[in-house]
């Protein structure tokens, strides 16, 4: 029974070339915001993927294992992460201290088309929200090229039409994306998400 | 005839006796990391090896076993060659027993050619590989308008 309820957190990954590393995102099945971080999409240029490496190595523990980019101009090893550069592919090599390749993975970067937004349930917002004072709702951005949905964490910034003082307050919540949006008055204000030159607005009405 | 047989039986043997490389990875979708033997009078000479920048193959080596002592050696940056540490058993042809597979990556780094040296339980044979460039996106296709 236990080994069911863990399912949903080990169905998801890419296992290396070789298979015997795999890049695992520990999420649960509904988590909009952590699903964002699997490695199985293209990682949005410009966004930050954290991965975590495990080994399936019959009779060893996880190995010290080393991140590696074959091009570094398409996807670079950043302080243990990959950052998307450029459009493309690039093999990630996982190597042990000594510079032997245990596993490798091609990994893509794709450019960001389209952003929308979506609740903590994963369900897509639409055009508006209805709030009342007081009450407050998580949003987390996703990224899209097309049809094909990215992976990584964009540096997206959250704008209000209100400003600072306005019916609702932008909230950070721990995460680097996602915001809690919390009605203070009434009001109706526009909230902006943007990476780059790629945004959605959403338009909040705040009722007492 | 008897001579004729032996000489041509050695030379076979000699032909047969470097190492034998087989790749181990698939490239991803739209790139290329494809191996081909190329065989001469005697059977297989050298391989030959195209590799889409950006992509790695991982190439396990035989000889009769697996290979000791391997050691692969590039004269080109268009391409760098990593030891590859597998974790699975291979057979051994004449012993029997089991050993390590022993292999290496090859990654693709710029386009261009280079040839690779794989030295294994004390042979060798050459790959000739050529490193393309990845494709350029091709534009969307007008439907209608």
């Amino acid at each position: 029974m236990r080994l069911l309820l863990l399912l949903p957190l080990t169905a998801c990954g890419t296992v290396g070339s070789l298979r015997q590393v795999s890049l695992v995102g520990q999420c649960a099945e509904n988590d909009a915001a952590c699903s964002r971080r699997h490695p199985v999409a293209p990682i949005a240029i410009g966004a930050v993927f954290y991965p975590e490496v495990s080994s399936d190595v019959a009779g060893s523990t996880t190995p010290n294992l080393v991140l590696e980019s074959a091009v570094p101009g398409v996807i670079a090893v950043e302080n243990g992460a990959l950052v998307a550069k450029a459009p493309g592919t690039s093999a990630v090599l996982i190597s042990t201290d000594d510079g032997s390749v245990v596993d490798f993975i091609h990994m893509w970067a794709a450019p960001v088309t389209k952003v929308t937004l979506s609740k903590k349930d994963g369900d897509r917002v639409g055009a508006s929200i209805g709030l009342a004072v007081g009450e407050d709702i998580t949003l987390s951005p996703a990224l899209w090229n097309g049809a094909q949905k990215l992976a990584g964490e964009g540096q997206v910034t959250w704008t209000s039409s209100g400003g600072d003082a306005g019916p609702i307050a932008v909230l950070r919540d721990g995460s680097v994306d996602r915001r809690r949006l919390r009605a203070r008055a009434p009001g109706k204000v526009t909230v902006t998400v943007a990476l780059g030159d790629t945004k959605t607005d959403v338009e909040i009405e705040v009722v007492p | 005839m008897r001579a004729a047989i032996m000489v041509v039986t050695l030379a076979l043997l000699a032909g047969a006796c470097g190492p034998t490389l087989i790749a181990q990875s698939t490239p991803p979708a739209g790139r290329v990391a494809r191996l081909d033997p190329v065989n001469g009078f005697w059977g297989l000479k050298s391989y030959r090896l195209e590799l889409s920048s950006g992509v790695a193959i991982a190439l396990a080596c035989y000889r009769g076993a697996p290979c000791a002592q391997l050691d692969v050696k590039s004269d080109s940056p268009n391409v760098e060659v990593r030891k590859a540490s597998i974790g699975q058993l291979e057979r051994n042809a004449y012993t029997g027993a089991a050993q390590p597979t022993s292999g290496f990556v090859v990654i693709g780094k710029s386009p261009g050619p280079a040839n690779l040296v794989v030295r294994g339980s004390g042979k060798t044979r050459t790959v000739a590989i050529t490193v393309v460039a990845p494709p350029q996106p091709s534009p969307p296709a007008t439907v209608a308008k």
